[in-house]
């Protein structure tokens, strides 16, 4: 977490190694301060609306991107991502999902669902750190957001 | 006689009948003598089970129009209570100068044996379709667990492939100074493995994938098709002199994705294969044959023997070395499968060293 112990990143994946390339990349690309890494989905939710293992969280400190896997234990990425969108305090959050499935019909289900970019990880090294590099400089340093009201 | 014969007047009653019929219907003569055809005992139905009243019946039918009917089916039921089936042929009896008949010569036979077997392979073929439509449905399913099942071996494999490529670049950058250059050199084999994992993986899905879509028949412009592949397949061959002529295509009816699909293969195999020659040529051509046209994609490159020319389609089939030609032999697997959902065939000719032709051909 940075300093000011916001929350840039909400990184939802339940593969640790998969979890520590993706932080590895963004720290080689200076944009891994404030990561927070949870291991499912259950958490996630938890995390972005102060409850259970986060009770008294503020749900003002809005993460300003989740990283979202689609398979995940417990509560699946499609169903975070449902539930993200269906709630006011969360609802504009830009959401990335990162995932192994290239399949047709996970990706149309999360774009019906609302998400912002479907990306699926590269196997290969030098794809991987390049597309988990270029995301991060978009959604954290190119895009504009809206402020959390 | 075997034929049972029967006469009725203009009123429909039976006025004489012979020995046959007495027989067939299992009832003496005094019991039939007098009786119309709607005499409710013989409880007549047609053969889907249906009544068959009097009226309508051939010698009634006879006396009304004083025409002929013959093979007439009607299931009766005999003095014993047993149903049998009979084929009735009803003749008009005319008197001089009348139109309608006086009477009615109704003849016919016992054809129950007939009809029963008849209705018994109605019965079983009906049992067939239904067992050969389950177990179809079965098939279906199979298929469909298997494929999903492939699907998504293929991308739980991925993770783990994703952390041993990932992880020995980690250890080949990271700490190079503790690694000497044997350490690095086996890094570079894991990596060039994991490599080549990852392509057999895309390549299984891409498989998966063509037999997974449903094909969607349209009319396509061949020629113009080929030569959009071509253009996108350009970049691969830039620095090498490759001659491409495209005959004269016809317009076929097939799925534009999955055809460009086969035109990527084919061409990019073409390109592939004649790397070794300093004037690659290559033909794409199409004809139609009587109700198929048929498609030729043809190279002066390396060949292959002519006794592997159905192996070439099978999956992660090779005949080269990699080290010689790269891939892993799913793209002529792909264009079977592309072409066999089609309702084509595929096949190829070939000889080591002087060109392959490779051809499919697409229902008209």
């Amino acid at each position: 977490m940075s300093d000011s112990g916001e929350v840039e990143i909400l990184l939802v994946e339940d593969n640790a190694d998969d979890a520590e390339l993706t932080m590895r990349t963004l720290n080689k690309a200076n944009l891994g301060n404030g990561i927070v890494w949870l291991k499912n989905g259950a958490l996630a939710l938890d995390f972005l609306f102060g409850r259970g293992a986060y009770a008294g969280r503020s749900t003002g400190e809005r993460p300003r991107l989740v990283l979202l896997d689609l398979k995940l234990p417990k509560v699946s990425g499609l169903e975070v991502l449902q539930q993200i969108r269906g709630d006011a305090r969360t609802a504009n959050i830009p959401v990335v999902i990162l995932s192994s499935s290239t399949q047709d019909r996970d990706i149309l289900r999360s774009y019906d669902l609302g998400v912002n970019s479907y990306v699926s990880k590269p196997v290969q090294f030098e794809e991987f750190a390049k597309v988990v590099t270029q995301l991060g400089l978009y959604w954290l340093l190119i895009n504009k957001a809206p402020q959390a009201s | 006689m075997a034929e049972g014969v029967i006469c009725q007047s203009a009123s429909g009653a039976i006025i004489a009948l012979n020995p046959a019929a007495e027989r067939i219907q299992g009832r003496p003569a005094g019991e039939l003598l007098g009786k119309t055809s709607d005499w409710p005992d013989w409880q007549a139905i047609h053969e889907d089970g249906t009544p068959f009243p009097g009226q309508d019946q051939p010698s009634m039918a006879t006396l009304r129009t004083g025409e002929s009917y013959s093979n007439v089916v009607m299931g009766i039921v005999r003095g014993d209570g047993t149903r049998i089936w009979i084929s009735v042929n009803s003749q008009p009896l005319f008197a001089s100068g009348r139109t309608l008949p006086y009477a009615v010569i109704t003849t016919f036979h016992d054809i129950s044996t007939q009809i029963r077997a008849e209705g018994e392979i109605r019965r079983l073929n009906v049992k067939l379709e239904r067992r050969v439509a389950e177990r179809t449905q079965q098939l279906e399913a199979a298929v469909r667990d298997l494929e999903s099942f492939s699907y998504s071996v293929s991308h739980d494999l991925r993770a783990p492939l994703r952390a041993i490529d990932n992880f020995s670049s980690i250890l080949q950058q990271e700490h190079a100074a503790g690694l000497d250059d044997e350490a690095h050199r086996l890094i570079r084999v894991v990596r060039k493995n994991a490599a080549r994992m990852g392509n057999l993986i895309d390549d299984m899905l891409a498989f998966a994938r063509a037999g997974r879509r449903e094909l969607v028949l349209a009319d396509i412009d061949l020629e113009a098709l080929a030569r959009e592949v071509l253009e996108d397949l350009a970049p691969a061959v830039v620095g090498r002199k490759v001659s491409v002529s495209v005959g004269s295509l016809p317009r076929v009816r097939g799925d534009a994705a999955a055809l460009r699909q086969v035109l990527v293969n084919l061409l990019g195999n073409a390109f592939k294969f004649t790397r070794p020659r300093p004037d690659a040529q290559i033909e794409v051509r199409a004809e139609i044959v009587g109700n198929e046209t048929i498609c030729s994609v043809r190279d002066n490159g390396v060949g292959f023997e002519p006794q592997y020319a159905q192996k070439l389609f099978g999956i992660f089939q090779r005949l080269h070395d990699a080290d010689d030609f790269e891939g892993t032999g799913i793209g002529l697997g792909i264009v079977k499968r592309i072409v066999d959902k089609h309702g084509g065939r595929v096949w190829a000719e070939g000889a080591p060293d002087s060109g392959a032709t490779f051809y499919f051909t697409l229902p008209r």
